[in-house]
């Protein structure tokens, strides 16, 4: 009972900073250096790992796709078949979770650590509005850089997946790349990827909320960082859901 | 008769059912030294942080300068702050910038100097507290001693007309400890600023102090000069400038 | 944030929004959003899973994709499928053009297929209709075989028509009438007889494949039958095109498939039936001719020989026919080829009817027969009544495999036994397939004279054995 409570009062807090992040996303001065610094951190530095993990992903996708279509001897549609599992779901889903775990945990810990040693205060001390300074350009961040980084999950599982098949049967690029996109239709690529941004809000906000808010000094801090990482994948995952039930209804093509 | 710099009137403030301040009356005149003394948790670091407004009060009004603390909106209370500096008892340098990016922080979010301009000042705040030479080192790679310094070149990069000090000389040798106290004091004097020292060192104290107040219980059992509060009736604040003043 | 930092983000922004470029130009490529097209359109009445942004292949090559479907408004319309061309390929979509819809591998999408027309009609215009050839349906490719059957049929008719009627010139022309008569008369009952066994067989091809329907839906799940059963169909169609073709007479000259199986022998067949005609023609007029003459008893003999010949080899295509690989499965399935054809070892062989059950019946002779006024062996009403006993009881089990009367006689020389044998049970075998209406294919004849495994004591009388499933 204490913990639904708990739950529930959780729940209503973040509903407030979300409204909060939006109200004050659009509002100016924009925090413009430090939005900057911020897609450095979150969309540069998560590069390495979203083309590794890409490459992976799209390389055992592939080696599975082919299994199962090699048994219809339709191996040409490996890179149809690849092009639509990477793009249309598991492009945007996995690249959204990989950076829920990097810089959810980052944003969580950071934002408590300076919450806890009353940096947050300094801040405000110094007549800066820490929640844009700090919040909104974390969120924005998240918000840009979690589609460019969902467009270099789908090319580099796309590359994964075109290196798996050329060193099985030798397929060329330009025709494993044609193939790959000529199935697909916008409503395939454009949706799946913009809907992203709202994974990159969620991660911004919920890691942000819960860094912001920390309490409880250096364990309060690491609380802080797990949760961000669990609930901001959690929340994602659901969201997930109902925007690929949107875009279904949006495009009823696209299923 | 000017506004007094700072001026609390009925101020009550508690977290859950602690109560940290009862009914607190009292005032600062501008231009003075006002140093803050009181036993551990009693509420200094508390008191400074209501008159930055970090913290709201739960009762009472809070004046900085005239204008109710309490009823500034975000603009006008961002541009009450840009006239105080904060020292904080933990120092709260900025982690991810270096000592000196950290002074010249608030030169470069409030000024529109040039780069160079504000990389000399922050290198003159630094010296002036004796960190010169540890400009581009972290901050976690200071003593604590050194980040209270660079913490305080910070509070004074905008040539305040308000500083918050809470404990100036905690880690602090007695010789730096002098020499930031002589530092502190000459600001005083020079740009007519107003001190808020909270210090349990009791030398130092009495080198900035023009007044003082002890604060016991959410009350300021005591206030006035040294020489009052030694002839004060109360046997703890007694004691506690005599202790002190033989350790 | 120095200057390096703000040229990594330039280049994380921009880098990836060019990979975003890049994903948007090939897909917008491959619906040919940059290239100049032309939109036509087709009918079906079904459009079998065809969808909005289905593809579009001109000869084979990918040219485009679907734009939009219409729906029917009333049972009878049809689907009306837009559709967008690139340019390029105009010259070859003309207005004899024709569209199918095709499957892309064996699971993969529906697209559509127009086939490049002929240099003789102009390219098809903007928004023009192109003729929609509906997808190839089983059900169409029966009707189109029993059409084409009975058109054989029709000729077989004919054949017989036109020697009833050189029958009946030869009788009046003829002085030694009878003396002729007696020759000829075995090879035209056996033309005749053998040209009825035609029409059956190709009767229970049809039939059978009719029935299969269900099975041949099953062979595509086979993946390797499914590529050579595609390749049969079509030469099926193609092969019932041409028995059309042939049939109304040589109107046209049909172009040769080179590796089809089935047509040349579908060919020949309607080839010799024409030229049994011709050599029945050629005979009555000969015979005309010879008016009398001493020779013309042989001659009509050699004619009508050589007719039966032809019509002999008429009867092997349509067994090669049964052979081939399309109908196969059918005859397997069913268990057995030809019932007519069974013969004694095969019988015997254990592998008869291994797949299923079995229920014996017998009758005594004495049972079933009387001796009629010439002596030979009729059913019995007492023989009818027991036969309709039993039916009942073998009626009861499901009728989905053969029902096989083995005919036994124990008295004379083995041929004698053989012939009486099988007399009995051919005896048998009429009344209860008259009787209930059972089908003549799946209810054979054997004769075992008097090798009687089944029951040692009694070699007189017929065995009825169902096999059943
Ligand atoms: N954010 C807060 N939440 C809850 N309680 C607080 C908070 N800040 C201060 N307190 C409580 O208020 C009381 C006064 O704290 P404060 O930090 O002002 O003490 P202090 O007088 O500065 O002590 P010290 O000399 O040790 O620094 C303490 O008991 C502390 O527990
Ligand atoms: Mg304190």
């Amino acid at each position: 009972m204490k913990s639904s409570e708990a739950a529930l009062e959780w729940f209503g807090g973040m509903s407030i900073f979300s409204g909060q992040v939006l109200r004050q996303s659009f509002a100016r001065p924009v925090e413009l250096t430090e939005l900057l610094k911020q897609t450095f951190e979150i969309g540069w530095r998560s590069s390495p790992l979203i083309i590794l993990s890409g490459l992976a992903v799209g390389g055992v996708l592939s080696i599975h796709t082919r299994a199962t279509l090699e048994r219809f001897g339709a191996e040409s549609m490996i890179p149809t078949a690849l092009a639509f599992a990477v793009v249309k779901e598991t492009g945007p889903l996995v690249a959204a979770l990989l950076i829920s775990g990097r810089v959810g945990a980052g944003i969580g810990a950071e934002l408590g650590g300076m919450r806890v040693t009353e940096q947050i205060d300094a801040l405000e001390s110094l007549a800066v509005d820490s929640f844009k300074y700090l919040v909104i350009t974390r969120v924005l961040a998240c918000v840009v850089a979690l589609p460019l980084l969902t467009v270099l999950m789908n090319f580099s599982g796309l590359a994964g997946g075109f290196l798996a098949e050329t060193m099985i049967s030798g397929m060329s690029f330009s025709f494993y790349f044609h193939a790959a996109f000529s199935s697909l239709g916008f409503s395939d690529y454009i949706p799946p990827t913009l809907k992203t941004m709202v994974f990159g809000f969620i991660i911004g906000t919920v890691s942000c909320h819960l860094g912001y808010n920390a309490t409880g000094g250096a364990e309060g801090v690491g609380r802080a960082a797990t949760q961000s990482v669990v609930l901001s994948s959690m929340f994602l995952i659901i969201v997930n859901v109902i925007l690929v039930k949107f875009i279904f209804f949006l495009y009823p093509g696209a299923g | 008769m000017p506004d007094p710099a700072v001026a609390f009137d009925a101020v009550s403030k508690s977290f859950g059912s602690k109560e940290v301040l009862k009914n607190v009356t009292f005032s600062i005149a501008a231009g003075t030294a006002f140093v803050l003394l009181g036993r551990s948790g009693s509420g200094k670091s508390v008191m400074l942080k209501i008159i930055c407004g970090l913290l709201k009060v739960d009762s009472g009004s809070v004046a900085v300068h005239g204008n109710e603390i309490t009823k500034l909106d975000s603009q006008q209370l961002a541009e009450t702050r840009r006239h105080m500096g904060f020292l904080f008892q933990s120092a709260a340098l900025f982690d991810s910038l270096s000592v000196g990016e950290n002074v010249a922080f608030p030169l470069r979010r409030n000024t529109r100097k040039t780069d160079a301009e504000i990389r000399e000042q922050a290198k003159d705040l630094l010296q002036k507290v004796g960190l010169d030479g540890e400009y581009d080192h972290a901050p976690s790679q200071l003593s604590g001693g050194m980040r209270k310094r660079a913490g305080l070149a910070r509070a004074l990069a905008m040539e305040p007309s308000i500083l918050l000090i809470d404990e100036p000389s905690a880690g602090l040798d007695p010789i730096t400890s002098t020499e930031i106290d002589q530092l502190l004091v000459d600001i005083k004097t020079k740009h007519h600023a107003t001190l808020v020292v909270v210090t349990h060192n009791i030398p130092s104290a009495r080198r900035i102090a023009d007044q003082m107040a002890f604060l016991e219980d959410g009350h300021l059992v005591a206030q006035g000069t040294l020489k009052e509060l030694e002839q004060n009736e109360n046997q703890l604040v007694r004691d506690f400038l005599k202790s002190q003043q033989a350790g | 944030m120095d200057s390096t930092k703000k040229l990594m983000v330039g280049i994380f922004v921009g880098g990836c929004l060019l990979l975003f470029g890049v994903g948007l130009f090939l897909i917008g490529n491959s619906n040919q959003l940059f290239t100049k097209s032309f939109q036509v359109y087709a009918e079906f009445k079904k459009i079998t899973g065809i969808q909005n942004g289905g593809k579009v292949r001109v000869a084979g090559m990918d040219a485009g994709t679907v734009v939009r479907i219409e729906v029917p408004t009333h049972p009878e319309g049809k689907f009306r499928i837009y559709f967008k061309i690139i340019e390029k390929l105009h010259p070859l979509v003309r207005q004899d053009s024709e569209v199918t819809i095709q499957t892309d591998g064996l699971l993969g999408n529906k697209y559509l297929q127009i086939d490049a027309g002929t240099s003789f009609s102009a390219p098809a215009r903007e928004n023009a209709m192109i003729h929609g050839k509906e997808p190839f349906d089983w059900g169409d490719l029966m009707d189109q075989i029993s059409v084409t059957v009975k058109e054989v049929n029709g000729i077989l008719l004919h054949v017989k028509d036109q020697l009833s009627a050189t029958l009946v010139q030869v009788e009046s022309a003829v002085k030694s009438a009878n003396l002729l008569m007696i020759d000829a008369r075995p090879h035209v009952n056996s033309i005749l007889a053998s040209a009825k066994d035609i029409s059956a067989d190709l009767h229970e091809i049809i039939d059978g494949v009719q029935e299969g329907r269900g099975t041949v839906g099953a062979l595509f799940k086979d993946e390797k039958l499914y590529a050579s059963v595609k390749r049969s169909v079509d030469q099926t169609e193609v092969a019932v095109n041409h028995l059309r073709d042939a049939t109304a007479s040589a109107k046209k000259v049909v172009a040769k498939v080179e590796d089809s199986e089935i047509v040349p022998e579908v060919q020949r067949t309607v080839k010799n039936l024409q030229q049994i005609t011709r050599q029945v023609k050629d005979a009555v007029e000969k015979f005309e001719a010879a008016g009398g003459d001493g020779g013309a008893s042989e001659n009509l003999q050699r004619t009508l020989a050589g007719a039966r010949e032809a019509m002999s080899d008429l009867s092997d295509n349509t067994e090669a026919l049964k052979h081939n690989f399309f109908f196969k499965g059918f005859f397997r399935r069913r268990g057995f080829f030809d019932l007519g054809a069974l013969n004694v070892t095969e019988y015997r062989n254990p592998r008869f009817g291994k797949d299923f059950k079995q229920y014996r019946l017998w009758f005594a002779t004495e049972d079933l027969f009387r001796k009629d006024a010439g002596g030979a062996e009729v059913l019995s009403a007492q023989g009818k009544a027991k036969l309709d006993e039993a039916m009942t009881q073998v009626l009861a089990f499901p009728r989905n495999g053969p029902l096989i009367l083995e005919g036994f006689a124990s008295d004379g020389t083995v041929s004698q036994q053989y012939l009486a044998g099988r007399r009995r049970a051919v005896r048998v075998q009429a009344y209860i397939v008259d009787q209930f209406r059972l089908r003549p294919a799946y209810v054979g004849v054997i004769s075992l004279g008097s090798d009687a495994a089944f029951n040692k004591t009694a070699k007189d009388g017929v065995g009825l054995v169902s096999f059943y499933k």
